[in-house]
C-alpha cells in the first residue's frame, strides 16, 4: 500500500497522511505503515481530526440497520430453485423478440440497399455507354440518353407502363408519360420512403404500448 | 448414508450445483441471501427492487457458476454479481417510471425501526440519500467495503480493479458523504 501515493512520504513529519486514513481505519495498511501513521497523529491535530471524522462517517453508515428480507430464507430459494428450473423460452419466440428490436436496424439496411442499387446500376449504364456497339444496340430499343440514371428511370418507367396496361388501366398508363423520365425514379423513392416512415411510426407506437404495459404491470 | 447439504462446505455445494444439483444451489442461496440482499439494497436504495434484484443476481449467478474460479472466495464473485443486478434494476426502473431522480419516496421509506425516534430516522434517510448520489463505481466499492465487508483485496478481485483504485475511489466515496452529511457530522 505505501507504494501506491508517491506524492506525499508518512515518515516526514511534515506531509500530512490523509490519503492513507481510510486503508488505516480498515485495517488494511502494513505494520510498517501503522506505526508511521500512529506516529504522525501523535502530533498533527489536522490528521487527528480526518480520522475522527471517518470514524463518525462510518458510524454513521452502520447506523442504518440492514434490511430485513421478507419471508423465509428457504421460500426465498424455492422460487429462485422453480425460475431455475423453469425451461427456457423456444428459440422461435427468442428469435421474434430479437427480430422486432432489430426492425429499425433492418428498415434502415434496406433503404441503403435500395439506394446502392439505384447508385450501381446507374454506374453500370453510363459504363457501358462506353462499350463499343453497344449503343447502337440500346438505340433500337428506344432514344438513350447519356445519363445513365436517366435510362434507368426510362426502363422502369416504360416497365410501369406496360404494367399498367395490362393491368387494363390504359388511361393511368398514358398518364405515366408525364412523369418520365426523372419523375419515376423520384415517386419509387417517396413511395419508399413514406413505406420506410410508415412502418418506422409503427414500430415506436408498438414500443411505447409495450412500456406503457409494462408500466401498468408494475403498478399493479 | 447422505450427508445434510447444511453440512456441506461451499465448494462442495458449487461443485454439486454446476453438475446440476439443484438442491445443492437450494443451500447456497440460503446462506448468502441476506449478504446479497443488503449488497443490492444498498445499491439500489430501494427495498422492493432490492428483492427483485437478489432474485435476478442469483438466476445469474446459477447460470455462469461453471465461472467461478475456486481461488478467491465465492461471496466476492457474488458480490459483483449482485452489484451488477442492482444496477441494471435502477436503470430499469428509472427508464419504465421516467425518473432521471432519486425517487425521494422509496428512500425515505424506513422498514426496518418505525417506532425509531424521528431525528434518528431522519439521519438514516439522510444516509441512504447520500449514498445513492454517489457514482455507481464509487457507490460499488463502498457498498462492498462497509456493508459487504469485504477486503480491499476482494473488492479487488470482485470488481477487477487495481488495489489503488479501490483505494482511491473509497477516499473519493467518503469525501463526497461527509461533504453531504455536514449538518450530520460533528466534525468535518
Amino acid at each position: 500500500m505505501s507504494d501506491l501515493i508517491r506524492k506525499q512520504d508518512p515518515a516526514n513529519p511534515g506531509d500530512h497522511v490523509t490519503p492513507w486514513l481510510g486503508a488505516y481505519l480498515d485495517g488494511e495498511v502494513t505494520a510498517g505503515m501503522r506505526e508511521q501513521i500512529e506516529a504522525h497523529l501523535l502530533n498533527c491535530v489536522h490528521c487527528q481530526t480526518e480520522l475522527e471524522s471517518l470514524e463518525q462517517l462510518s458510524d454513521l453508515l452502520h447506523a442504518d440497520p440492514p434490511l430485513k428480507p421478507q419471508g423465509s430464507d428457504r421460500a426465498f430459494a424455492r422460487k429462485i430453485v422453480e425460475q431455475i428450473r423453469r425451461p427456457a423460452r423456444p428459440f422461435w419466440q427468442r428469435f421474434l423478440q430479437l427480430s422486432w428490436r432489430m426492425a429499425p436496424l433492418f428498415l434502415f439496411v434496406g433503404w441503403a440497399f435500395f439506394q446502392a442499387v439505384e447508385w450501381i446500376s446507374g454506374l453500370v449504364l453510363v459504363g457501358m455507354n462506353w462499350v463499343p456497339g453497344i449503343e447502337d444496340s440500346w438505340q433500337a430499343m428506344a432514344p438513350l440518353p447519356n445519363d445513365g440514371g436517366l435510362l434507368f428511370s426510362k426502363l422502369l418507367s416504360d416497365l410501369l407502363r406496360m404494367s399498367l396496361s395490362s393491368l387494363k388501366i390504359g388511361e393511368v398508363a398514358e398518364s405515366i408519360a408525364w412523369l418520365e423520365p426523372v419523375g419515376v425514379m423520384a415517386l419509387l423513392n417517396l413511395a419508399l420512403l413514406t413505406i420506410l416512415a410508415v412502418l418506422f411510426v409503427s414500430w415506436l407506437a408498438s414500443l411505447w404500448a409495450y412500456q406503457q404495459a409494462k408500466t401498468n404491470l408494475k403498478e399493479d | 448414508m447422505t450427508i445434510p447439504v447444511s453440512l456441506l462446505t461451499d465448494q462442495e455445494l458449487i461443485n454439486a450445483a454446476v453438475g446440476g444439483e439443484t438442491h445443492a444451489y437450494n443451500e447456497l442461496v440460503v446462506r448468502y441471501r441476506d449478504g446479497v440482499v443488503n449488497v443490492v439494497y444498498r445499491m439500489c436504495g430501494d427495498p422492493a427492487l432490492a428483492e427483485e434484484a437478489a432474485q435476478e443476481a442469483f438466476i445469474r449467478a446459477w447460470q455462469h457458476l461453471s465461472g467461478y474460479h475456486p481461488e478467491h472466495p465465492f461471496r466476492t464473485w457474488l458480490y459483483r454479481i449482485a452489484v451488477n443486478a442492482a444496477l441494471d434494476a435502477l436503470r430499469r426502473d428509472r427508464r419504465l417510471t421516467g425518473l432521471n431522480e432519486l425517487d425521494e419516496e422509496k428512500l425515505v421509506e424506513d422498514t426496518d425501526d418505525p417506532e425509531g425516534s424521528l431525528e434518528a430516522r431522519e439521519r438514516r434517510q439522510r444516509v441512504r440519500k447520500a449514498v445513492m448520489t454517489l457514482s455507481p463505481a464509487s457507490r460499488a466499492v463502498l457498498v462492498m467495503r462497509e456493508y459487504g465487508g469485504l477486503s480491499y483485496a476482494e473488492i479487488s478481485t470482485s470488481l477487477n480493479i487495481p488495489l489503488g483504485t479501490v483505494m482511491s475511489r473509497l477516499n473519493s466515496a467518503r469525501s463526497q458523504l461527509r461533504q453531504a452529511l455536514v449538518g450530520i457530522l460533528e466534525v468535518i
